[in-house]
């Protein structure tokens, strides 16, 4: 290897984590421990109804069960459950009539990350609704969109003023049995974000959720529901930072979309976790499930994910097909470097009748990072001509890293088409030699190079985001990306 | 379901008929083996690697583990009988097993062969857990359930060994016929191994006649690639609804070794399950893997395959294509692994399948586990009904459905059988792939 790309590989293992700073704020705590009693605080500290006091009891019930998986492809470390408080919010509670009552610190904090919470400095005309650990600051433009019957507020409020649809639909697609962290999740969940659109409803700005990390030893586990109703739209995004600290945090998200007849939802995620230092200390453990189901006919529900954060990403957004003539997208680039693991992909379940599922992961490896594409792609016995495209590429920067495939691919119908192909290799010598005849030195080579190795995947991303997910990846894989 | 208890009974008996016999390594061998079996146990589909295939049904308390060797009616006169009724091609050195036991080596008219050296496995073991074999993937490898039973259990084997710098010239046809045996859980042996800068070929037939009920052969296999050492390896599985073959082949290959092996697992069968795994140990080395499956209905056909490059510079290529009728079950699971050390490694793989039935069940699982940055690796897989177009090409020129159906199959399938290099060995194979097509 040449000694450029060797200082570019330096560069690439030392860049900052840029948003690694910590707000000092009056915080109130639950006190740490998973325990009845610190699920029946929670639910009294958000005022909640009893059959969701009893929803959350029922979800610990079945979470003390469940097992920690073992099938993964890294070590997952030891964690106490115990030592976490599950409850952490800013104590000056803000009333969400104004701004102007939000705490100026809070408001200080999401100016530093880029976040535009103040409607008037708007441009870009995106609706952000922030949550600071374990509750939601402020969600801007509300009364615009209600104006169109959309709802788009926290989720504990809507526990409060839309009760049946809050319950007609969590858990629907993630039951709280689903999984180990989606159990936990159920019974501990702090906030979230919450979107209803009626029938026939195209949502006129993009939805987006900040979600910040910033209490010691707390976890984060929030609840998002999207309902898209028939023959509506909603493009979501989501985005997320937490300040640099030694001690690893827990994030334990569940999502769920439904789409109802000839809906569309659009989900897009810039995960950008502190990924912990260069010797893989600190960091945060990013164990999400995130589903989405396509119950009406014709609806379609996409993901679109650029993952450069978190010391660990376990995650599959997935669809299921129910309706006939649904269609499902997955389109992701995960970077990892330093000493982070990516362990991500989807799980497309084929159950309606000419059903149509793209599945496209572009991953990145650096130093001494393992990143692995796990997906299934699974068509069951009724889903005549289900249509599936995959294609996951790696890409490996640097010696000491891995890239990993695992698709599963599981037909029970002859009609099915399925195409699935892979490869992983290091940037070719000869797309560089070829740049550098041009003129162009070996650190720009990189970055055009890995600029158009993803940009199948940031077209994806609403235009706003893609500038933003263009500008992390930048600062992701500084010095060797452009 | 067959018990670990059971076995264990099973085997002491046999430890102590054996005990006589042989020598103390291997019976030493056979308890660690047996040990570790039981910590674990039979797979189940909760395990990754058997995912697919639910092994209770077959492994049936009916069954039956021989302690000592099974009694063989056919009398040594009529081995040359029975091997024209099997249509072993005359032109190759064949070797007749009956139920494990070598039977016959028939040797065409003028050849010599000595530096092929042909001999019963009870002698000695390729590798037993403390020959100094500390590589974690080939450890791995055979510790998989199936192998150590084996290992533990066997009662025949056979052995082939090339000397060092000569060539096998004809093809050595191993066939492994199963007659007259009922609810028998059945462990042979096969162990191969080519010395340096040697080559050979080797035809594997499993062949069961209709006289065997409720088998189930559980075959190891243990081959060994010295440096610049050629193998071509055949696997031709033609068993009955009343016979299950499990099969595991483990594979070494030292530097500028070539091994080729082919698998075709032909229809009816209930069940059929191919495990391999080869380790490029050293440099230089290249692997050919095809692969061939055609499930007739009800069956289950499970090809679980490994490649580990351990070494810089080697290079592997794999295809691996199914025809699945209906209610039959094909399964493809390819792992290729890529050690840290192995950099420039260059490895494809491709699996494709065509579903017959409405009701055709596949499952493709192919797999890159990459610790290498200076490497090439890609895989694919396809899964897909025939071309319409193709179809109706053909029949609008007046061909009946089932041969046009037939047609295209055989076309699908000729992309594997084209791979064989040898020409006696590839039309001995589409005979039999042509006929297993017209019973489909």
């Amino acid at each position: 290897m040449s000694n450029t790309s060797n200082d570019i590989l330096e560069k690439v293992t030392t860049g900052d984590y840029e948003y690694g700073f910590s707000t000092e704020i009056d915080m109130e705590y639950a006190p740490p421990g998973l325990n009845e009693e610190t699920i029946a605080f929670i639910s009294a500290k958000k005022s909640e109804p009893d059959w969701l006091l009893q929803w959350r009891l029922k979800a610990y019930k079945t979470f003390l069960k469940q097992q920690l998986p073992r099938w993964q492809n890294f070590e997952l470390p030891e964690m106490d459950l115990q030592a976490i408080s599950y409850y952490a919010a800013p104590k000056k509670k803000p009333e969400l009539k104004s701004l102007d009552e939000v705490d100026p610190e809070l408001l200080k904090t999401f100016e530093k990350l880029g976040i535009p919470l103040n409607e008037q400095k708007q441009l870009t005309g995106v609706a952000v609704d922030a949550v600071f650990d374990s509750v939601s600051v402020v969600t801007t433009f509300r009364e615009e969109l209600s104006k169109v019957g959309i709802i788009f507020c926290s989720i504990s409020e809507a526990i409060k003023e839309h009760p049946e649809l809050v319950q007609k639909y969590l858990g629907s697609v993630v039951p709280q049995s689903d999984n180990y962290y989606a159990a936990l999740n159920s019974a501990v969940f702090s906030d979230g974000s919450f979107v209803y659109i009626p029938e026939g409803v195209r949502c006129p700005m993009e939805l987006s959720t900040y979600f910040r990390i910033n209490a010691k030893n707390s976890g984060q586990f929030e609840r998002t529901l999207i309902i898209a109703d028939k023959n509506s739209y909603v493009s979501y995004l989501e985005g997320c930072t937490a300040p640099s600290r030694d001690e690893n945090q827990l994030h334990a998200a569940v999502v769920e979309l439904v789409a109802l007849e000839n809906a569309e939802i659009k989900y897009s995620t810039v995960q950008n976790w502190y990924p912990g230092d260069k010797d893989g200390k600190g960091g945060v453990y990013n164990f999400v499930t995130k589903r989405g189901i396509c119950l009406g006919n014709h609806s379609k529900i996409s993901w679109t994910q650029v993952e450069t954060g978190s010391a660990i990403t376990w995650k599959y957004p997935s669809v299921i097909l129910k309706g006939d003539y649904t269609s499902g997208e997955f389109y992701s680039v995960a970077v990892t470097r330093h000493k982070q693991v990516a362990d991500t992909g989807t799980k497309m379940y084929h159950i309606g009748k000419n059903s149509k599922s793209r599945i496209i992961s572009k991953g990145i490896s650096a130093g001494e990072a393992q990143n692995a594409y796990r997906g299934l792609v699974q068509v069951g016995p009724n889903a005549r001509n289900a249509r599936n495209y995959t294609q996951c590429d790696s890409l490996l920067i640097g010696d000491r890293c891995g890239a990993h495939t695992f698709p599963y691919i599981e037909s029970k119908n002859n009609t099915a088409q399925i195409e699935h192909e892979a490869t992983t290799s290091k940037i070719g010598e000869d797309q560089i030699f070829y740049l550098n005849q041009r003129g162009i030195d070996t650190e720009k080579a990189v970055g055009m190079i890995v600029n158009g190795y993803v940009k199948e995947v940031l077209e994806k991303l609403p235009m706003e985001f893609a500038v933003e997910a263009q500008k992390l990846l930048a600062i992701t894989l500084e010095g060797s990306v452009g | 379901m067959l018990q670990t208890d059971t076995l264990h009974t099973k085997f002491l008996e046999l430890v102590k008929s054996a005990e006589a016999q042989n020598g103390a390594t291997l019976l030493e061998s056979r308890q660690a083996a047996f040990k570790r079996f039981s910590n674990n146990g039979f797979p189940t589909i909760r395990s990754e690697q058997w995912k697919y295939s639910n092994i209770t049904g077959l492994l049936n308390d009916a069954l039956q583990v021989p302690v000592e060797p099974l009694a063989v009616k056919e009398t040594q006169d009529a081995g040359a009988a029975l091997l024209v009724k099997l249509h072993a091609p005359a032109e190759w050195l064949t070797i007749l097993t009956i139920n494990g036991k070598l039977h016959t080596i028939q040797r065409p008219t003028g050849s010599k062969e000595d530096n092929l050296q042909i001999s019963d496995v009870q002698d000695f073991l390729l590798s037993t857990e403390d020959d100094g074999d500390n590589d974690t993937v080939v450890q791995q490898a055979i510790n998989k359930p199936f192998s150590l039973l084996n290992r533990a259990l066997f009662l025949h084997g056979l052995q082939l060994e090339v000397k060092a710098n000569s060539q096998v010239n004809i093809p050595v046809h191993i066939i492994h016929y199963y007659t007259g045996i009922e609810n028998t859980f059945l462990q042979t042996r096969l162990q191969l191994k080519a010395n340096k800068n040697a080559h050979l070929t080797v035809v594997e037939s499993f062949i069961a006649d209709s006289s065997c009920k409720n088998v189930v052969v559980n075959h190891a296999a243990e081959t060994l690639l010295a440096a610049e050492a050629t193998l071509d390896h055949f696997l031709v599985q033609q068993l009955n609804e009343q016979t299950n073959l499990i099969l595991s082949e483990v594979v070494r290959q030292e530097q500028q070794s070539d091994y080729k092996n082919h698998v075709i697992s032909l229809p009816f069968a209930r069940f059929i399950r191919n495990n391999l795994d080869i380790a490029l140990k050293g440099t230089y080395s290249h692997t050919d893997m095809h692969g061939l499956y055609m499930v007739s209905p009800q069956q289950v056909i499970d090809n679980s395959t490994g490649i580990n490059h351990l070494r810089p510079n080697c290079t592997s290529n794999q295809l691996y294509k199914g025809i699945v009728a209906d209610k039959g079950t094909g399964t493809f699971n390819g792992r290729i692994y890529v050690h840290l050390d192995a950099q420039k490694t260059n490895a494809f793989q491709k699996n494709a399948n065509l579903p017959l039935g409405e009701h055709a069940v596949i499952n493709s699982k192919p797999q890159l586990e990459i610790y290498a940055d200076d490497v090439r690796c890609t895989h694919g897989s396809a899964l897909g009904q025939m071309n319409n177009q193709q179809l109706f090409y053909l029949l609008a020129r007046g061909i009946k459905q089932e041969i046009a159906v037939k047609l295209l199959s055989q076309a699908f399938v000729n992309e594997v059988t084209e791979t064989i290099e040898q020409e006696s060995i590839r039309s001995y194979v589409a005979d039999l792939v042509e006929k297993a097509l017209d019973q489909m």
